[in-house]
């Protein structure tokens, strides 16, 4: 019996896809499928506004440590033939910030109190937090907010009003701020210690290493690059600068993240398209960078949603991409346009596992498989070869003259796949209902019908001079498969798939809802003009 | 007893399946019929096209606008009354019409893009593309097409062409005319192109309708009806002529000849807010108030001289009562629908919108001094129909079906919005309280006010500055001085919020910006800018005072919340405080220096907005 390491390199890959390399982590996973397909990984518990900011902590890293942000692919260094990127980052903790906004409580009752004695509140709240938290040492602040308990109070409440996700009970170490500048982020980790931080990946697991590894592979890599350091890695915002006043003097260490997620494509239009959309985005000079920070998160999660169903049309051969038929209504009672918007979702959420299957189908089909023998020794090299290259251990797998046939054991595998918590089909659901396109209620169902932050969204990354509403219609068929009118949903399907007054009214209900957001000017019966009131000719 | 054919020959401008089709056309055809002058249906851009071809410097024309406003009826005059064109020749083949200019040059006559045959647009298409961008300066075109069809064309052209020469020209031509349309100018920006661009839908509303209420109720044959008995008779007088005199009468400054004055503010103000009724239609307006009837199911919508002599022996004035007529209100509703012109004026909610004031006017007759004014004219509309029912309503009588006495009283408000005389200010008795616009005849002064170049309305700027500072703050502020353009720090969906990183816009004094209004002759309304004190006019910001945001303003400035239109109104307010934000940030940190204090706004006891800053170092 050969003795089989799970080496990196021995996995089974995608159609066209890079090399997984030989350093790629892979110690928590126990099925390559999903990840072979879609990469490493796309996870369902990374709320959209996670994945931004991983994006931005590695670019931060990048930039502070003097390297290009977006160096492009690697290269193997004798053929030179591009490769996978080898790439690690840094990630300050900023453990003082983090307590003050995610975890004092004393601030605010002492700044409520009546008392216009700022040393006495100083001195309360620093013998407090020696008692509580003796590791911590505040005493700079004093002096940084001239002795004015109340403003850092109020400069405490200000930057706590710019946190994101704030729902559930998260530990204090899973608690975020918008990603305005650079002292505004902080790393997601596992308290284990009192100084003792762990990056765990609880939360952040990679998603948005794949986002930054897409925008590093797209061609407009260096126009972006530009932007992403005027507008994203500057400290000029004053929020982040007030974040800065809190810093203290000495080094808070970091955590590191080493090797970078796993993106199987070398190359997809998507990357290109999400590329873009970022630099439109932040090309906005004078939209508030919190606002372009809103639509940059939703728009990369609709590229992520995209590229899930591209990539999956891709690895499972289908000949077209289905499109996003949404619903601008809302509404099911006699909105035929529910029925597609649903019908359209469930199409998609089925692709995955499609694509799943086709990996593994092409894989059977390969003569490593196929010259597997019957048998014991088949069963056991069956095994053993579902093991290398797709890190697969059946559970039932104790005794070895209990294995099953070659095939029965691949199947197993598949079933196994479609079963797994976390899998891509969740964060497909997850993140499309998280960026405002999918909605999604008890008893009713699971649609698409966008929000208007994420009409919004669409609006900001898409409209530069005003465009014909027609222009705008068909722009959203090209780049997102988005279709919302009758005349799209003949040109993606050359059918229409729902009555065609419903369909028109579905595109009037588009034009209503911008028009109450503030981006539409309609000149006449005949023509109207999509707005972006922040572009500057 | 013979009947005016002038009537019937109105009634082919009226609401019918055939005037909606081929205005030019039919009525053609209906003079032809009748016998009867056509009336003189204004033309007013004829003299500019004229300007534009024979000037000192010919260039190419494009008519737009939507469909009704007389694009087929310019060129046609151009044609025949300018150029002496043979009227046999009209309209050439193809839809396309070859002529010959003083100057030599040759003149493409297209009277609709949208009619040239698929097999010669494309081509035509690239004629015109020559012409424009001056690789063709021997031919000069005249031609016509809907805003968005004319977009359309251009763009299918160069999305239908690979990268190249030809695909450069059709994408110039396609973003001028989308620049053109959207900021409604009439010259390409950057003057690369050959073009005068004149769209009708954005003539002045205010002339045109002036001329053609004057060209119906002026017509000659009017005359005729002299020899009517029930033209003279003192009770029972003709509904025809009885409405014909309502809307010919001018405003008197005391009380009742306000109709055709009323009825242009609304169409005005309908206007500013980017709802535009063409001439069609508003011929279409004029004829149903002089002869519309409210008919038995399926009867006929307008009357004939013999109807109108029936009901003028029935005394039926409820039938043909011209202030439900203005509204369509004698058209069965799934025909009323098709008319624009009254789908317009449904927004403005008139005969449901009404306050006490109004209220009580009409039933308990109070104040004195307005209810005679209102209650001794016009019996036939106002005390004859109302006044049985509305006794019984005092007395509480139990034969009144509640109901009906709904829509009585919605009638007698409709009649009130066209009859009260205008105030100025927030009287309660201010017709526009009738309607959703409360504030409408303020907007309309104000508007006039700047139009003349007179000094800003100061009251209404305060007003204004209050309602804005209270939309962008959140708080119930009273500052009317200073314009804080504040914002939230937490994505709240587009809410507002209690942060400033620039200080103040002061609305006159000293700083380097201020808050200031023009009037955009391009979009003949008011335009709110955060603009450099010197310099004015470029850089900053603007908004665009709409009736609609206008109303909204003075609402939230009175202290009450539109529910049904201020989402909208919220959104563009802080669409415009982020772009003014960023004008004033950019000013006062040119070289792109951080600011390094931030304002917490509160409203102090006395309601003016404070600020505490909070210094962010640098």
């Amino acid at each position: 019996m050969t003795i089989l390491t799970a080496g990196s390199a021995a996995l089974w890959s995608a159609k066209g896809a890079l090399r997984v390399p030989e350093a790629q982590k892979l110690h928590s996973v126990s099925l390559w499928c999903d990840f072979g397909v879609f990469g490493l990984s796309i996870y369902d518990d990374q709320a959209p506004w996670f994945t931004l900011i991983e994006v931005i902590q590695i670019a931060t890293h990048r930039n502070s440590t003097g390297k290009p942000i977006f160096p492009g692919l690697g290269r193997e260094p004798t053929t030179g033939e591009p490769e996978h990127e080898i790439l690690s980052y840094d990630i300050p903790l900023n453990t003082t910030l983090r307590h003050l906004l995610f975890r004092d409580k004393e601030i605010s009752r002492l700044a409520s109190r009546p008392s216009s004695d700022h040393d006495a509140l100083w001195d309360q709240w620093q013998e407090h937090g020696r008692r509580e938290f003796g590791h911590l040492r505040f005493d700079y602040l004093k002096g940084r907010f001239q002795c004015d308990f109340r403003q850092m109070a109020e400069a405490v409440e200000l930057l706590r009003s710019a946190e994101i996700e704030q729902f559930g009970d998260k530990r204090y170490t899973s608690r975020h701020l918008v990603p305005i500048g650079p002292s505004m982020l902080f790393p997601d980790v596992k308290q284990e210690g009192v100084n003792d931080f762990k990056l765990d990946r609880r939360f952040f697991q990679r998603t948005g290493e794949l986002i930054f590894l897409m925008l590093n592979r797209s061609r407009k890599r260096e126009e972006l690059e530009a932007l992403v350091r005027r507008r994203l890695l500057v400290s000029d915002s004053p929020l982040d600068r007030l974040a800065k006043r809190f810093r203290p003097e000495w080094d808070e260490d970091k955590v590191t993240s080493a090797n970078i997620g796993y993106l199987p494509i070398k190359w997809m239009e998507v990357y290109d398209r999400l590329a873009e959309d970022w630099i439109a985005i932040l090309g906005l000079g004078s939209l508030p960078l919190e606002d372009c920070l809103d639509a940059l998160m939703r728009i990369t999660g609709l590229h992520e949603v995209v590229y899930i169903v591209e990539r999956s049309v891709d690895e499972a051969g289908r000949p077209g991409v289905p499109p996003f038929f949404l619903d601008l209504a809302g509404v099911v009672r006699s909105n035929p346009v529910f029925a597609t918007a649903t019908e359209s979702y469930k199409t998609h959420r089925s692709l995955p596992i499609r694509a799943v299957e086709a990996f593994v189908a092409r894989f059977a089909e390969s003569d490593e498989w196929t010259s597997i023998g019957m048998g014991l020794s088949g069963a056991e090299a069956a095994k053993n070869i579902l093991k290398r290259r797709f890190l697969w251990v059946s559970g039932s797998t104790s005794n070895p003259g209990r294995l099953e046939e070659p095939a029965v054991q691949l199947e197993g595998m598949v079933e196994a796949a479609k079963a797994r918590n976390h899998d891509i089909g969740s964060a497909f659901t997850a993140h499309a209902r998280r960026i405002g396109l999918l909605a999604a209620q008890r008893r009713t169902g699971t649609w698409y019908s966008p929000t208007d932050a994420f009409l919004e969204a669409l609006v900001l990354a898409n409209v530069r001079e005003a465009m014909e509403f027609g222009a705008f219609l068909k722009l959203l068929r090209k780049r997102y498969h988005i279709v919302v009118g009758p005349e799209e949903a003949r040109a993606a399907d050359g059918s229409l798939p729902a009555p065609l007054a419903a369909l028109k009214r579905n595109e009037q209900r588009l034009e209503e809802r911008l028009r109450v957001l503030g981006f539409i000017d309609r000149k006449s019966d005949d023509c109207a003009f999509v707005l972006n009131p922040f572009h500057r000719r | 007893m013979p009947d005016n054919p002038l009537v019937n020959f109105l009634r082919s401008y009226g609401p019918s399946a055939e005037a909606d089709s081929l205005c030019d056309e039919h009525v053609q055809a209906a003079v032809k019929r009748y016998g009867v002058r056509p009336v003189e249906i204004p033309a007013p851009r004829l003299d500019e096209i004229a300007d534009a071809l024979l000037g000192a410097e010919p260039t190419n024309v494009v008519l737009t606008g939507t469909a009704g406003d007389g694009k087929t009826y310019h060129i046609r005059k151009f044609w025949q009354d300018v150029l002496k064109g043979d009227p046999a020749l009209w309209p050439g083949d193809g839809g396309v019409l070859e002529a010959r200019l003083p100057d030599g040059r040759s003149l493409r006559i297209v009277k609709d893009l949208s009619e040239v045959g698929d097999s010669l647009k494309a081509g035509e298409i690239e004629r015109v593309t020559r012409c424009l961008i001056g690789d063709d300066a021997s031919t000069l075109y005249l031609l016509a097409a809907n805003d968005g069809q004319l977009l359309k064309f251009w763009r299918d052209a160069m999305e239908g062409r690979e990268p190249g020469r030809e695909r450069d020209a059709f994408a110039k031509v396609h973003a001028s005319l989308a620049d053109m349309l959207h900021h409604d100018l009439s010259a390409d920006r950057d003057g690369s192109l050959a073009i005068r661009l004149m769209n009708l839908s954005r003539s002045a509303a205010t002339d045109t309708f002036d001329t053609v209420v004057d060209a119906i109720l002026g017509h000659e044959q009017w005359a005729d009806c002299g020899e009517c008995p029930a033209a003279s008779c003192v009770d029972g007088r003709c509904p025809i002529l009885v409405n014909r005199e309502l809307l010919a009468v001018k405003p008197d400054g005391a009380f009742g000849g306000n109709f055709r004055s009323r009825l242009k503010d609304a169409i005005r103000v309908a206007a500013a807010n980017d709802q535009h009724v063409p001439i069609r239609q508003l011929l279409t307006l004029t004829v149903n108030i002089i002869l519309g009837d409210k008919a038995s199911v399926n009867g006929p919508p307008l009357l004939t001289c013999v109807k109108a002599r029936a009901r003028a022996r029935e005394r039926a004035y409820r039938h043909t009562n011209p202030f439900q007529n203005v509204l369509g209100f004698n058209l069965r509703p799934s025909y009323r629908e098709r008319y624009a012109v009254f789908s317009i004026l449904d927004v403005f909610g008139i005969g449901h919108e009404t306050n006490n004031a109004i209220d009580g006017l009409l039933v308990d007759g109070k104040p004195a001094a307005v209810r005679d004014g209102v209650f001794d004219r016009d019996l036939e509309h106002g005390e004859s129909l109302f006044s049985r029912s509305r006794d019984l309503y005092l007395r509480g009588a139990s034969g009144l079906d509640p109901v009906e006495f709904g829509r009585m009283v919605q009638a007698q408000r409709r009649r009130l919005f066209f009859t009260l005389p205008g105030t100025h200010g927030g009287d309660p008795l201010s017709p526009w309280r009738l309607t959703v616009f409360h504030h409408a005849g303020r907007y309309l002064d104000f508007c006039d006010a700047l139009a003349k170049g007179g000094p800003e309305d100061d009251v209404a700027m305060r007003q204004i500055v209050k309602g804005l500072n209270r939309t962008l703050t959140g708080m119930m502020a009273d500052d009317t001085d200073q314009l804080w353009l504040a914002m939230s720090v937490g994505k709240g969906d587009g809410s507002s919020g209690r942060l400033a990183t620039v200080p103040p816009v002061p609305r006159r004094g000293m700083g380097p910006f201020r808050v200031a209004v023009r009037f955009s002759e391009n979009t003949r309304r008011p335009s709110l800018r955060v603009e450099p004190a010197r310099g004015g006019g470029e850089g900053g910001a603007s908004l665009d005072l709409t009736p609609l945001l206008f109303e909204y303003l003075m609402r939230v400035a009175e202290g009450s919340l539109p529910s049904s239109f201020s989402r909208q109104c919220q959104r563009e307010i802080r669409h415009f405080a982020m772009n003014a934000a960023d004008a004033v940030a950019r000013f006062y940190q040119p070289d792109d220096e951080p600011v390094t204090e931030v304002a917490i706004l509160s409203v102090g006891g006395d309601g003016r907005i404070g600020s505490r800053q909070i210094e962010v170092g640098v």
